[in-house]
Order: structure tokens, then sequence, then C-alpha cells
């Protein structure tokens, strides 16, 4: 409440996020805006035989089962940032690109995600105008429709990128993260719904109550569940001995700790996961044939814990499997013990009790795989929960469980740490503007 | 095998995790800001609903 009144008095605060807030009710416009010559209800059938899909459709605001202009929505330019993540591994100027510190540099690697996410709207736009079109997803298949619901929706992911960077650029937060997190949000009161008319079907009204209450209590959990993954970290000490001081020296044991937060890659793993083993069922259902085979019945996480086909929950096994592999894949492209070891003998760090250089490594390797382990056994029972729940309910694609729910807190507990380092930057500048800070100094 | 998984439950026993207090205060966050948004979500929902059913009549 203190945050919200100092950036409520604050002007260029309020400005700024009355500004936010705006952009993403207009963003929530567009995607209510259905998209010419398609058909409407076409998509829901194909989400509801294959729930992996349904994460899509979340990160879309249901974007991809209303078909609207914004079907897309900014998930193209989110897999054109992982891409570019992993292809700066293998492609050395890329990775230098990637770490650059100067501003030309850095716009000019946000061009090229921009523009490789713009590549990847046209093809995916194109691929379902073509792919579904034809099986029903347009109201009359021709090359002219095909053109312009393409068309459409390629502007369309591209303008949500670009509306996502100018926020993250010259407003305030992570524009691309905030778009994610209000879609995600949108199919939260379709699925408090489909929970109600659940919990409603019954007769018994102590049986109800019970219900919701039961309900209400595993939010509530599942919620701090998450909260405390986002928040949880293996602090590996470290010590800065000795400082030069002009001419002499000094030394001064200084204390300090390297933060390996246990969930790296936050669902990153998931939906590389997820988007993997919803591959096989995408592809069968777009030529038409081999939907009833085993193994694509196996991957389809709409067989899962399904008490008439309990075979197929084997699957599960396959994406927890996944999860974590992904999970060190991650942090084996994103984090480099070795850098990191150099970067703090360059510092004149070190780890107690451990050598400064190869040592150093291998030991930050070995916390990283050991926190890892730590956050993908974690991860995969967020992820699998909607899958047990919606088996066991029948109550499938819940944006209110599982993966869609780790995006929204850490999206909300990221902005309001950031506004509440705005406000605190504000009143310092306050204060030395005042003069208040040199009469207390 | 053993050795790594009696070393994930060391690493577990030192993990810096967040006090019940500021978790649940997160959770306190998370849960108004969502559902605040929740109702201005559906407001805009049922809005353009509204208005695309009267502009295309669909």
């Amino acid at each position: 409440m203190k945050t919200l009144k100092a950036v409520w008095k604050d002007r260029d605060l309020r400005k700024k996020c009355l500004i936010v807030l705006g952009l993403l009710v207009f963003v929530r416009i567009l995607a209510e805006i259905p998209a010419p010559g398609v058909n409407s209800d076409y998509f829901e059938a194909v989400i509801e035989s294959n729930a992996a899909l349904g994460i899509l459709n979340v990160m879309t605001g249901g974007g991809l089962s209303s078909l609207s202009i914004v079907t897309l929505s900014v998930t193209p330019y989110i897999t054109s940032s992982i891409i570019m993540q992993l292809l700066a591994v293998v492609i050395p100027s890329l990775g230098e690109m990637q770490k650059a510190q100067d501003k030309k540099t850095q716009r000019r690697y946000k061009w090229i995600i921009f523009g490789v996410g713009a590549a990847l709207a046209l093809v995916e736009s194109l691929s379902m105008a073509v792919g579904f079109g034809r099986q029903g997803m347009l109201i009359s298949y021709t090359a002219w429709n095909v053109i312009l619901v393409t068309a459409i929706w390629t502007i369309g992911a591209v303008f949500l990128a670009g509306l996502g960077e100018f926020i993250s650029e010259k407003l305030i937060g992570n524009g691309i993260s905030l778009i994610l997190t209000i879609n995600i949000l949108a199919s939260f009161p379709s699925d408090l719904y489909s929970v109600w008319e659940a919990i409603n079907a019954g007769s018994v009204i102590g049986l109800k109550i019970a219900e919701i209450a039961g309900v209400i209590v595993f939010f509530v959990l599942l919620l701090a569940f998450i909260v405390w993954l986002n928040s949880t970290c293996r602090e590996v000490p470290v010590v800065h001995a000795g400082k030069l001081a002009g001419s002499s020296t000094y030394a001064q044991r200084h204390e300090d700790v390297i933060p390996l937060k246990i969930c790296q890659g936050s669902v990153i793993p998931v939906i590389f996961a997820s988007s993997l083993l919803s591959l096989p069922t995408l592809i069968t259902t777009m030529i038409g044939h081999g939907e009833d085979s085993f193994i694509v019945n196996l991957l389809n996480s709409s067989n899962w814990f399904v008490m008439t086909r309990p075979v197929y929950t084997l699957g599960v096994l396959i994406y927890i499997a996944l999860i974590f592999g992904f999970t060190y894949f991650y942090i084996d492209i994103s984090i480099n013990p070795i850098e990191m070891a150099d970067n703090l003998k360059k510092t004149g760090a070190t780890i107690p009790g451990i050598r400064p250089g190869r040592p150093t490594s291998d030991y930050l390797r070995h916390q990283l795989n050991l926190t890892a382990f730590i956050g993908a056994t974690a991860l995969s029972i967020i992820a699998v929960i909607p899958y047990i729940v919606g088996g066991l309910t029948g109550l499938s694609n819940l944006s209110l469980l599982g993966t869609s729910l780790i995006i929204v807190v850490g999206v909300i507990i990221e902005t309001k740490e950031l506004l509440e380092s705005k406000v605190k930057g504000s009143l310092y500048m306050e204060k030395v503007y005042k003069g208040g800070i040199f009469h207390h100094g | 095998m053993v050795k790594f998984l009696k070393d994930v439950k060391n690493t577990w026993k030192v993990l810096k995790m967040p006090s019940v207090k500021n978790d649940f205060q997160s959770v306190g966050i998370v849960l108004v800001v969502s559902l605040i948004s929740c109702l201005c979500l559906t407001g805009i929902h049922l809005g353009m609903t509204e208005i695309i059913t009267l502009i295309l009549g669909i």
C-alpha cells in the first residue's frame, strides 16, 4: 500500500504506470477482435484434444482458441529470444553481442531478435492458415483468405512485440512479460467459472462448501509453493580479501555471496517440454491421419491420468524426463562456471576452502547441478498438477494451476520490486534536491 | 548416484528460503493483483463481446 501511495504521489511514475495499464487494456481489446474469415470455434476443439497446446493458448490469452487478430500474441518473439540465446552458444559473434555493454550493440541484438520473431510469426501464421485452413479453420479455404489471415496474424504479433519493447524501454516494467501475464490472467475468469460449474454440479450443500474451501486452500498453498520456488536460492559464500587504496595496501575481508536460484530457467524447460510433446499430435492433426497410434496417444497430455486409459499416463514420465533434461540444458547454455571462476579470480575473490581457477569452476558447476535438481523436481510437480486435476476431474487446460501461474507470480513480484526501487530512487533524488542528504550527512 | 542424492540433501539444508511471513505476504499481493485484474478483464471481455455483436452481428 505504501509503495502504491508513493507511486501515485510521484507524477512521472504515476503517468508511466497509467500509460502501461492503458496499453495492457488495449492489448486485451485487440485480443477480443476476431480475425476475418475464420471459424472461431474450430481451435477450441483442437485444444480440447491436446492439453499441451493449452499452455500456448493460455500464453496467447485465449487468442489461439478464439482466433483473434493477435492470435499468436508475443509467443513468436519469446521463441525468437530463446532461439537467439541457444544460437549465442554456437555462434561466438552472437555470444559477444549478447554480453555487450554498449547500447548500440545491445540495440542491434534486440533488432535481430525482433527480426527473427517477425520471421517466425510469418512462418507460424502461414503454417496455421494452410495446415488448419483446409481442415475447417477458414470459412472458405481460398488463396486470398490464407494471405489475409497470415498478414493479419503476422502484423498482430510484430505489433505486440513492438509494444512490449516500447513499454520496457520508455515506460516501466518488462513489457513482453506484462503482456504475457495479462494474457494468462485473462483466462482465469473462465477457469474459475469451470471450477465453479464442476462444484455446482453436486447436490449436497455441505459438500459444495467443503469443496470450495478445499479449492481455495489448495490454490493458496500452490501459490505459496510457487513463491517459494521463485525466491529460494543457494548462496555460495565469497570472500574478497586485500584491497589497494592509493599507495598503501590494507587488508579488509569483505564477505559476499553468489546467489544460485533453484529455478534458473523459470518456465522455459516446461515450455520446451510441452512444445516437443505437442508436436506429434499437432502434426497428425494437420496431416489428418495417424492420430490414433499408441505413441501419439502416449505423448498427448489429454490422455494422462484418465482412469479409463491408465497406460497412457506413462507419458508423464517422458514429460518429467524432458523437464529435467531442458533444465540442465538451459543452465548449461546460460551459465558459464569457468567464466564465473575467472571473474572471481580477477576481482581477488575466493570461495572459502576452494582454490581459485579450475577447482572453483568445478565446485560452482557441481552446486549448479545440485540446485538444478531441486528446481527441476519442484518444477515437475507444478507442471504435472494440472494434468492430474484434469485427468481426475475432467477440467482440462486450467491456467489457474501449473506453469502459467509461475509466470504470473514471477512477473507480479518482479514488477512490485521494480516499483519499490523506483520509489526509493525518486525519494532519494528528492532528498538530494532539497539538500536533506547533505544536512543529515 | 547415491552420493549425488546425498549432496542434494545437504544442499537442501543450506538453501536460503523466504520466511513463511514473507512468502504469504507475496501470495497476498499476487492474489489481490490477480483478482483486480480478473474483474477488469472480465469487464473488457463482456464489453467487447457486446460491441462486436452489435457491430458485426455475430
